[in-house]
């Protein structure tokens, strides 16, 4: 039988890696992280129920609502009642008067540019002959 | 024929001349006649009027035409001026004097085109009172006497110095002109004011007889809101009435030595001639509120 030139009760060497501190889990202490108190689950599972079943309760009342009609009547302001006077033809003639005195005012120029003086240049600059 | 021939040419025309009467041409020549004093008594029919109406518009447009002229006589005199003030010849002297006086002439031409305007304005003006149109007419006839007589002179000018003692003639008078015309401007301003005041006192007066006579129509509380609006409506008037007195004021004394000083005191003026015409028309949006409410009679 063919052996090799090792023995079998010499060990084979094996490359040796170095294990850096990194690789190593430390099971006991995330173990240890992860666990939660039961309570607090509760607590917020009591939460999530509160706050659901408020969001279900407020959600369909938008939808429900519905837009205002267009034939709605809308709130007039309160009505004056017209006086015969209204309808006197003095009174027609007067409201006639103002809105063509307003229209006057409105036209009038206090200063009209057609009316401007021109610009004349007065001393003609020799000096004295 | 002898019908046609007694009625002269339009007999001729119209009648219907027969070959022997006259030649074609003849005929012809005397329908042309007739057809220009046809267009000739259409042109004086629709025109004049026309021309008579839009007289300051014309005015005006002459006006804008000799400013242009006179922009141009400006401009070859300055340069004149100044080649004659750098080389001295003879030559730039005489160019000098000739350009000197195209632009004297067209200078008071100029002022006389703008007087035109002035005068025409008040022509036109329905307003001002003809006492008042014939003192501004007399100042403007004044005006431009002293012009035409300036004109007048440029045939006397054969010398720069000659066209210095010329123009200083119109310098010298320059501020009486200028006070003259602008006392014109705001006389006319003031008319068109004072005529906008008659008739908002007019409407102030019926719009109060309006409300004594319908009296009973109103409740006691509203009564009191009318007559106060009627006071505040007759305050606009009376603070309108103010300004008017400080602008007459004012313009009575537009005259000064200074053109400056004159210019000024116009520019004062029409700040007053705005003033007058806001309070006339607050007091009238005033009238107006009121005049609307007067028919609601709760």
């Amino acid at each position: 039988m063919e052996t090799s030139g090792y023995t079998q009760t010499q060990p084979l060497p094996m490359p040796v890696t170095p294990l850096s501190g990194d690789h190593q889990i430390p099971v006991g202490v995330s173990s240890k992280k992860h666990s939660f108190d039961p309570r607090v689950v509760f607590i917020l599972l009591i939460l999530v129920g509160i706050i659901g079943g408020y969001m279900t309760g407020v959600k369909p009342v938008s939808p429900t609502t519905l837009p205002t009609p267009s034939d709605t009547p809308t709130p007039t302001p309160k009505t004056k009642i017209v006086s015969t006077i209204a309808t006197q033809s003095a009174y027609r003639e007067l409201t006639v008067s103002v809105a063509s005195l307003s229209a006057s005012l409105r036209a009038l120029q206090t200063t009209e540019t057609t009316l401007t003086p021109p610009t004349v240049e007065l001393p003609l600059g020799f000096p004295n002959q | 024929m002898a019908d046609a021939y007694g009625l002269g040419p339009y007999g001729e025309t119209l009648g219907g001349s027969s070959p022997l009467s006259g030649t074609k041409e003849r005929k012809y020549d005397t329908i042309r006649m007739d057809m220009k004093k046809v267009l000739f008594i259409f042109f004086l029919a629709f025109f004049f009027p026309l021309k008579i109406f839009a007289s300051s518009q014309t005015a005006y447009q002459e006006y804008l035409i000799e400013y242009d002229v006179y922009r141009t006589a400006l401009t070859d005199f300055k340069v004149a001026r100044t080649e004659y003030l750098k080389y001295k010849t003879l030559a730039s002297q005489q160019t000098a004097l000739e350009k000197t006086k195209t632009m004297l002439t067209s200078r008071s031409q100029l002022l006389l085109n703008y007087l035109s305007v002035l005068n025409e304005k008040l022509n036109e003006s329905t307003a001002m009172t003809p006492s008042n149109k014939s003192l501004y007419q007399t100042l403007i006839t004044n005006e431009t006497q002293f012009l035409k007589n300036h004109i007048g002179l440029m045939r006397s000018i054969g010398s720069l110095t000659d066209a210095e003692n010329v123009s200083q003639q119109l310098t010298s008078h320059y501020a009486i002109l200028q006070s003259n015309t602008y006392q014109t401007i705001v006389g006319l301003k003031m008319a068109e004011l004072n005529a906008l005041d008659t008739t908002y006192y007019d409407l102030l007066t019926k719009n109060y007889t309006f409300l004594q006579t319908n009296r009973s129509s109103y409740t006691t509380e509203r009564l009191t809101i009318l007559d106060r609006w009627l006071l505040q409506i007759q305050n606009k008037r009376d603070l309108f009435k103010q300004k008017t007195d400080e602008i007459i004021k004012e313009n009575s004394v537009l005259k000064s030595s200074s053109s400056t000083e004159i210019v000024a005191s116009y520019q004062r003026i029409v700040k007053l001639l705005s003033e007058a015409k806001q309070y006339l028309t607050e007091g009238t949006s005033y009238i107006q509120e009121l005049t609307t409410s007067l028919q609601y009679g709760e």
